[in-house]
């Protein structure tokens, strides 16, 4: 499970005498993309990273934060069925998701699979409304 | 009452959203709603209404209908005219949009219709 990962990893990469909280862990890594994306390399930092951002060092997990339902989420860089990034991101399994890219909605399907960017933007609600 | 920091949530879908108000009613302006139909995009002026208009929980209003639905969920697109800040504005029969919910999702069940 990439949140389970995502934790171990941080217990690696921080001094365990002064522990770090999640929090401000995610916050440095966001960081760090965002230095690399400045650098013109894509937020590749020149080592060869795999779809979940490890750097094959195992310094560091790059990650990315969206918004969902207005609220920022930050997760593991990398691709997701849309199924898996509901259930991280809290939105129940029976919910529509939409992603909006320059204002538009865009309806996704469970099986579909995205690659998640800083700043994507997603809605989950239930189904709801009709005509009478 | 809706607070002004709640309508920022509507930035992504209307980067220009803003609260407005009248006779104690309040709507927020969408000044391009983009509007996914079928495979197209249809952009319209809009006005939320986010508590009871017209016997409905909440409604979506249009500065023009978008013909190009004839039918929702089966059902023909029943449009009616109304007049709100001294200009017409159009909306569908769409029962059951709760005055509860966060305004972002409020919007996308209304726009979600003409999916």
């Amino acid at each position: 499970m990439v949140t389970t990962s995502q934790n171990a990893h941080e217990t690696n990469d921080f001094n365990r005498s002064a522990p770090v909280t999640l929090h401000e862990s995610m916050e440095n890594n966001v960081t760090t993309a965002l230095k690399d994306d400045k650098a013109g390399n894509g937020g590749n930092n020149g080592h060869s990273n795999d779809d979940h951002g490890n750097n094959g060092h195992g310094h560091e997990t790059k990650t990315v934060t969206i918004i969902v339902n207005s609220i920022p989420k930050v997760l593991p860089k990398g691709k997701y069925l849309v199924s898996d990034l509901k259930r991280l991101v809290g939105i129940p399994a029976d919910y529509e998701m939409d992603q909006v890219k320059d204002g538009i909605l865009t309806p996704l399907l469970d099986t579909d699979e995205i690659h998640i960017k800083d700043g994507d933007e997603f809605i989950g609600q239930v189904k709801t409304g009709g005509s009478s | 009452m809706i607070e002004l920091g709640k309508v920022a949530t509507l930035h992504s879908l209307c980067p220009d959203a803003k609260l407005v108000e009248e006779n104690g009613q309040q709507f927020i302006h969408l000044p391009a709603l983009k509007i996914p139909v079928g495979t197209q995009t249809k952009t319209r002026e809009a006005l939320l209404c986010p508590s009871r208009h017209s016997g409905y929980l909440t409604r979506l209003f249009f500065n023009e209908k978008i013909d190009e639905r004839r039918t929702i969920a089966g059902v023909a697109v029943n449009w009616s005219a109304h007049s709100i800040l001294s200009r017409t504005w159009y909306t569908w029969s769409w029962q059951g949009v709760s005055a509860d919910l966060p305004l972002l999702q409020m919007l996308v069940a209304h726009v979600k219709a003409f999916k």
